[in-house]
């Protein structure tokens, strides 16, 4: 780490870049560094997203990833980016990435914090804000510059410029040892979830599979789609992978997500935490769900179920 | 193919104790396996018995070295003397480092963790290996064994990617550990070779570029309890009240 890298701060205009691999990006990534910021963003990805990216963003350069997996560029961001000097690097967690920004961060040879919500100047380097111990607490860092940053993935707009954003493509190469094979529907797709406005999902506390029934009657009146914690997909079967809302399955931010017999694991929250109202049913009254969720009842879904599709009948 | 499995490098958060102002006092703290990191030895233990080559085991910190060699690891190697680092780039570096002493390595495998999403990318970085993040399944390509395809979900599709090893592959749990060792593999598993390093030794650096200088308990947030025979009916009339229904 050098001196005057030391004393860079994050708010200069031309120091603080964002890596944008996929749309909805650069809207959590600008949402950490606030309101006042003026990025320069990587984009790699189609011309059709680096443009999207150009409505946020001044100053967009572009790598043409045409259809070659994001981590096979990570080397090649890392080159254009580290040289630029940064005093900060922010980019969401998605798979391409955290490639990328592991890449970055051993070339700039600089911490890398995940799970940022916030970044701000301080006196000798940066202060960051997170979410620690799965919601418990907020955790603030103080770290050198530059420093990189992985925000956890959301659906976040993006503010919109009264001009488009210069695009400059920018020359690079892929590695050649990753290569995309396929991509096909999965094997248990057919869910709209993604998309949804509304979701009910069930965790553990739905007993048994024959209590799918009564909860696919709520779904039904609510017009919503069915979504479940990672349990109930994988190891209990009850509901289709492709409906598992988590870390490793579906990021999720409808208007209503309504969870029904599901503790709150972090593993869970991470894929529905940034719904707009979150209600939780579940008999105990310490799951942590009710930390996450706006509204609540505490009572036997079973029973909180055959009430909810009565009341939304009146 | 020569695999390495990286694991139990990093505290289980359920070990902390947290007071109602937010600050944090942990129990006992020793790193402890994850679901990631049963999930990543699975994938790692077959590649290995596929390809017909070794599994070994890596870790950091102070936990149960004989994990995997529980789950398979011919042997495991250890730095013992690297603590928890809120920077996931230390601890990559510092996971690096006992790679680095495993010897001759073709795949490094790793648990997709969600407290530490930085960690894999930089691991594989500073190792000088592609990486692929999100992995949920793995297997050995039929058309050419030197080569490993890799799945993972994106949105509603599965995309497959190809990979020449050598490579880097984080692993994402689908659910807990199913298979867990019988108490005889338990017991042989702690007469298997261990290497343990030092960090000096290894070249593990030691790394403070980053301090947590606070925490506090998140903004208040008390979910609104509906209770009484009249629950479900309040509940969907502020739903409605709110515009989400």
């Amino acid at each position: 780490m050098t001196e005057s890298g030391m004393a860079r701060e994050v708010e200069s205009v031309n120091h603080t870049w964002i890596v944008v691999g996929s749309d909805g990006e650069a809207g959590v990534a600008l949402d950490v560094l606030g309101a006042s910021s003026d990025p320069t963003a990587l984009v790699v990805g189609s011309r059709d997203l680096a443009e999207h990216v150009a409505r946020s963003v001044g100053d967009v350069r572009w790598i043409d990833a045409g259809g070659i997996p994001v981590e096979a560029w990570a080397q090649a961001a890392a080159t254009i980016v580290a040289a630029e000097t940064p005093a900060a690097v922010i980019a969401v967690a998605t798979p391409g990435g955290r490639a990328i920004m592991g890449a970055i961060a051993a070339r700039l040879d600089a911490p890398l914090l995940s799970d940022v919500t916030t970044i701000r100047a301080r006196e000798g380097g940066i202060e960051a804000e997170r979410p620690a111990l799965g919601g418990l607490i907020v955790e603030t860092l103080h770290a050198s510059t530059p420093l990189c940053v992985l925000a956890a993935p959301a659906d976040t707009a993006s503010p919109v410029r009264r001009e488009a954003g210069a695009i400059t493509a920018v020359p690079a190469t892929p590695s050649a040892a990753v290569t995309r094979v396929k991509v096909e529907p999965s094997p248990d797709a057919g869910s709209r979830i993604a998309e949804a406005e509304r979701v009910v999902s069930v965790g553990r506390g739905l007993g048994s599979k024959d209590s799918l029934g009564i909860v696919e009657q709520l779904v039904t009146a609510l017009g919503a789609e069915l979504g479940c914690s990672m349990p109930v997909a994988d190891e209990l079967g009850w509901v289709s992978g492709d409906r598992y809302v988590g870390w490793s399955g579906q990021h999720i931010s409808p208007k209503l997500y309504l969870a029904l017999g599901i503790s709150g694991a972090p593993q869970h929250i991470a894929g529905m935490r940034n719904s707009h109202t979150i209600v939780a049913v579940n008999t105990d009254p310490n799951a942590p769900i009710f930390k996450t969720a706006h509204y609540g009842i505490v009572a036997d879904l079973h029973q909180v179920v055959p009430e909810l599709i009565e009341a939304l009948g009146q | 193919m020569n695999v390495v499995c990286v694991f139990k490098w990093a505290r289980d958060p359920e070990d902390a104790w947290v007071g109602p102002d937010g600050s944090v006092t942990w129990r006992g703290a020793k790193f402890k396996p994850s679901d990631d990191d049963a999930a990543a030895i699975v994938f790692a233990r077959e590649l290995a018995q596929a390809s017909g080559g070794d599994l070994v085991g890596v870790t950091i910190g102070n936990g149960d070295t004989s994990w995997a060699a529980a789950r398979g690891a011919q042997r495991v190697v250890s730095i013992p003397d690297v603590g928890p680092n809120p920077d996931d780039a230390a601890t990559a570096a510092a996971l690096a480092a006992a790679v680095r002493c495993a010897g001759d390595v073709d795949v490094v495998v790793i648990g997709d963790a969600l407290n530490h999403a930085g960690v894999a990318g930089t691991l594989g970085a500073l190792l000088g290996i592609p990486v692929l993040v999100g992995i949920d399944d793995v297997v050995l390509d039929p058309a050419d064994p030197g080569r490993v395809l890799a799945s993972r979900r994106a949105g509603p599709d599965v995309e497959t990617l190809a990979a020449t090893p050598p490579l880097l592959l984080a692993v994402a749990a689908k659910s807990g550990e199913k298979d867990i060792p019988a108490v005889k593999d338990l017991l042989a598993a702690r007469k298997r070779p261990i290497s343990t390093v030092d960090a000096e030794q290894a070249g593990a650096p030691s790394q403070d570029t980053v301090a947590i200088v606070g925490s506090r308990a998140p903004e208040t947030h008390t979910a609104r309890i509906f209770g009484g025979a009249t629950a479900a009916g309040d509940l969907v009339a502020e739903l409605r009240k709110e515009g989400v229904l």
